[in-house]
């Protein structure tokens, strides 16, 4: 089993490395340049696409996410003025900067799409660890995902530093795959949302403490072994203006802002179960019916997530 | 833990393990316009990209080979070979709609990629051909990236109309909801144009 799991985080670490570099950045071209587009797919697709648009106006972080990017962009570009700035002075407050920024960088760039905020928010509601081990599993998904994404950063620079920019453009091949999968995704996503709804038969005694007990250490690190691309960009321009050792200096303090956001997203989902438990508690009869309403309402979640993106993914 | 509760840890997984998650912006990339008429209608678009420093730098990296700051001619092909062809798969990120069809581009010409005070700006055209005559006719024209890799912001003030003469016109800037992209979530700045050939 340990085998299939070092396997599993490995195999997945590997092929991140294409999606994190070019395949998903538009101005990186797949194996074959393209000058031309097929005209009459696209305007079969672009009808399609804005007769479901005009359907769908429904938006509730249109505003959040843009005043994010708007703030991720400032600190990006404070952050480049002062990193070149300690380049040419070698100033010890601009090296703190430069430190405090990518601190700030890892705190808001993940509150952005990703780095394992729905896993620790399923994972709070499904167990009921404490705030300590809450935290440290938060931290621990950071620093997997901060350090994948670092080791991505050398391999790029070495490849662009050794070989033609040719050679780092990779094969386009995910969008069909991510539709099968959000599609799995939802199909077991309702799977589950039957199973929570449905009322347990539960004639035999053991104790649940010993059942499964979740190996989750392999876990943790498969949700983090996808490199985060923001540390990659980082990592990369540091080293492009000749800073590396400061690069990978940076990826402690984007850890250590990445988990903050982890460890509050984590720590509201703990707290929730646990108020909504406590309550419960004081009327016994109804603690069987929230108890299970809280498991319902973690799958209906993964549900809609499930389907949102597959609708995103297909518009 | 119970087995419904791993199952739902492993469904959590496979929500994180998905690269259209991932795909939050990365590249921010302020945008000029200039809309240009000729004696049939709209004739083309010319475009710029500018960078953030940190994009720069990366194409910088892999790109300016000899490091002299300066984009050479065959640094600049090979810049738009594999730095730029690609966004023909994108429609340049430009959506340009007209009786509620959307254009599309076959090929970008005049490509240039220039480095200007340490940032990188890609300027380049777009043919519009569409006709116009006296009648009015409404225009909407957005710049995006429906991944959202890329943040693309237009530059309000400097969208400009080149050869108008013979043409009046009106815009005006604002989000358009109609064009929701990143999984419905996002509106974007939409230039909305009314065009007429003056009698």
């Amino acid at each position: 089993m340990l085998k299939f799991q070092i396997i599993f985080i490995l195999t997945l670490f590997i092929t991140s490395i294409n999606q994190v570099y070019s395949q998903q950045n538009p101005f990186f071209t797949p194996n074959e340049p393209k000058d031309s587009v097929q005209v009459e797919k696209l305007e079969k697709n672009s009808d399609q696409t804005l007769e479901k648009r005009k359907n769908f106006k429904f938006s509730v972080f249109n505003k959040f996410i843009k005043q994010n990017a708007r703030l991720q962009k400032k600190i990006k570009d404070k952050f480049s003025t002062i990193a070149k700035s300690y380049n040419n002075s070698g100033s010890v407050k601009a090296l703190v900067m430069v430190f405090l920024l990518s601190f700030l960088y890892g705190i808001f760039h993940s509150l952005g799409p990703g780095h394992g905020k729905v896993f620790i928010f399923s994972y709070m509601l499904t167990e009921n660890p404490k705030i300590i081990k809450a935290i440290y599993i938060s931290y621990l998904i950071a620093t997997v995902h901060a350090i994948s994404g670092m080791v991505v950063s050398l391999i790029i620079i070495y490849s662009l530093r050794t070989f033609s920019a040719a050679s780092a453009s990779i094969t386009n091949a995910s969008d069909f795959i991510s539709q099968i999968s959000f599609a799995l995704i939802t199909g077991i996503g309702i799977y589950l949302l039957i199973k929570a709804i449905r009322p347990k038969k539960h004639s035999h005694s053991h104790d649940h403490n010993k059942l499964n007990k979740l190996p989750f250490i392999p876990f943790i690190l498969s949700v983090g072994i996808v490199p985060c691309p923001g540390t990659v960009i980082i990592v990369t321009f540091l080293a492009s203006i000749g800073l590396l050792s400061v690069g990978l200096f940076s990826v402690f303090f984007i850890i250590l802002g990445m988990g903050i956001t982890i460890s509050v997203i984590g720590l509201i989902s703990l707290f929730s179960k646990r108020f909504v438990q406590k309550i419960a508690s004081l009327k016994l009869k109804n603690y069987d019916i929230i108890y299970r309403g809280v498991s319902i309402f973690g799958a209906s979640l993964l549900v809609f997530f499930g389907i949102l993106f597959l609708i995103g993914s297909r518009s | 833990m119970t087995k419904t509760g791993l199952k739902i840890l492993l469904f959590a997984l496979m929500l994180c393990l998905s690269s259209k998650v991932k795909s939050h912006p990365h590249v921010f990339v302020d945008v000029d316009m200039t809309i240009e008429f000729n004696d049939n209608g709209l004739y083309k678009l010319h475009i710029r990209f500018y960078f953030d420093d940190m994009f720069s730098e990366n194409l910088k990296l892999g790109f300016d080979k000899n490091k002299n700051r300066v984009f050479d001619p065959d640094e600049v092909e090979e810049l738009r070979l594999n730095a730029f062809s690609n966004l023909a798969n994108y429609n340049y990120f430009i959506h340009f709609i007209h009786k509620e069809k959307e254009l599309e581009f076959s090929k970008a010409s005049d490509f240039n990629a220039i480095i200007k005070d340490g940032k990188v700006i890609y300027s380049f055209e777009l043919d519009i051909d569409l006709p116009v005559n006296n009648s009015e006719e409404k225009y909407r024209l957005a710049c995006y990236d429906d991944s959202y890799y890329v943040d693309a912001l237009l530059n309000k003030e400097n969208i400009k109309f080149l050869n108008k003469e013979g043409y009046t016109f009106s815009y005006k800037i604002e989000e358009d909801k109609s064009q929701a992209y990143y999984f419905e979530q996002l509106y974007p700045e939409c230039i909305f144009l009314s065009v007429k050939k003056e009698l």
